[in-house]
């Protein structure tokens, strides 16, 4: 007769599973940030790998020149990462000029999520730096999400594309992204599917809205929001049975290849207050 | 039979939720991606010494799937554990070494574990399109079994990385 197998319960498990699930959720992704905080040192792993230094006396030329080229790439490569933080401040800076955002750069950790269904990146840059929950994040001029949990070192960016995410925006046609007349065009709710394209919802049945538009933000002070940042381009309009056309966005940021991004502050008293200084 | 440490079971599935976190969404087709923990978890439930082992381990996989994603803190946790119950209860009428028995364990609980996922996301933060759903669920599913071929494979027969 064999050994006897012992059966576990996996109630006790089941049990621990349901106390975590009914955690309030500001404890607990707190508890994860700080945790995926862990995996920052992996970012430069591959650069402090190339500066260990070969054995041997006749060696040191050779690891000399090798460190050198090291630093010489090291810098070209925070020469590439400053133009490119320059050149979104500067694509940023049409739509943000009026309310006196300000921007902080931040560095990617993780471009996606563990969870197929949610969309989210992982900062490097948390509590510590100034970053809060609800800030919106661009690159250029085009929204990649909203901050939706932080901790000290660490923060999470629900993507556009995060089933989660909602924002109130309009189509416009390509050619008139900067200076279309907002209040002659019907706004709609932006939402995301998880999927590879989001959505424009709840716009008029006349609404006129035509493949190749620009989804673009209209002013939500409340949250932060200047208009005019690119949500994404329309693919397919189907104005179906229902009242309301179904519209579907897709993102024009490849969200997987971002390394940097850009937060907008909003001014203090759009903050405390939710309305803007200058707006128009 | 193969046995294995559940300490390197845990450090193969963080090597394997920073896999997901970087590479597995570069490969992925709409959206759609192989899940590398999950097809440890089934490896951690099929070649458990008992049941206590195989539900901690793949348990422990969940919560740490969890800890990569925006979703709440526990939910894969216990869909893995669900998984892991399951394979648990029929692994005596399975043959688990086969890479066919292996193949489909793996498809049917990405079904399940992607399905679950699915439902509780469009009930908490809003609705996902069924059409979606049902794409990226059976695609996932697919190149999780797909995966699940070799890993385990890996695991068999590289004893060191698991025992």
């Amino acid at each position: 007769m064999g050994p006897k197998r012992r059966r576990s319960s996996p109630w006790p498990l089941l049990a621990v599973s349901a106390v975590l699930l009914l955690t309030p959720s500001s404890i607990a992704q707190k508890t994860r940030l700080t945790a995926l905080a862990g995996f920052i040192p992996l970012e430069s792993l591959g650069s402090w790998a190339a500066r260990i230094p070969s054995s041997g006396e006749s060696n040191a030329l050779a690891t000399e020149n090798a460190y050198l080229k090291d630093q010489v790439d090291k810098l070209s490569r925070e020469n590439k990462r400053k133009d490119l933080l320059l050149e979104q401040a500067l694509g940023m800076k049409q739509p943000v000029r009026d309310h006196n955002f300000r921007m902080i750069a931040a560095d990617v950790i993780f471009p996606t999520d563990s969870s197929p269904w949610r969309k989210s990146l992982t900062l490097a840059m948390g509590t510590r730096d100034g970053v809060e929950k609800g800030m919106l994040v661009l690159y250029n001029n085009q929204v990649v999400g909203r901050v939706s949990e932080t901790a000290p070192k660490t923060s999470r960016v629900q993507t556009v594309t995060d089933p989660g995410f909602r924002a109130a925006a309009v189509a416009v046609p390509r050619t008139y992204v900067a200076g279309v007349s907002f209040s002659e065009r019907q706004p709609g709710v932006y939402e995301g599917t998880s999927g590879q394209n989001g959505q424009l919802k709840w716009l008029g049945g006349d609404a006129a809205v035509e493949n190749g538009s620009f989804v673009v933000t209209t002013e939500d002070p409340v949250n932060g929001v200047p208009r005019g940042l690119v949500l994404g381009r329309v693919v397919s309009v189907n104005h179906g049975r229902g009242a309301f056309p179904k519209v579907e966005v897709e993102s024009i940021l490849n969200l997987r290849g971002i390394e940097h991004v850009m937060l907008l502050v909003p001014p203090m008293e759009v903050r405390s207050s939710g309305t803007p200084s200058g707006g128009r | 039979m193969s046995k294995y440490s559940t300490g390197k079971m845990v450090l193969l599935a963080a090597a394997a939720l920073a896999f997901e976190l970087t590479l597995a969404e570069a490969w992925s087709i709409g959206g759609a991606r192989a899940e590398a923990l999950l097809s440890l978890a089934c490896f951690a439930a099929l070649f458990a010494r008992d049941s206590g082992q195989g539900l901690m381990a793949s348990w422990i996989i969940g919560l740490l799937k969890d800890f990569g994603s925006a979703g709440p803190l526990g939910l894969h946790a216990l869909l893995f554990l669900g998984a892991g119950w399951v394979v648990l209860q029929i692994r005596q009428i399975l043959f688990r070494e086969s890479p066919l028995t292996q193949l489909g364990v793996a498809f049917v609980a990405a079904c399940w574990v992607n399905l679950a996922a699915a439902i509780v996301v469009s009930i908490s933060v809003g609705g996902i399109p069924f059409g979606v759903i049902l794409g990226k669920t059976l695609l996932s599913a697919l190149f999780t079994a797909v995966l699940t071929v070799p890993l385990h494979l890996t695991l068999m027969h590289v004893r060191f990385l698991v025992r």
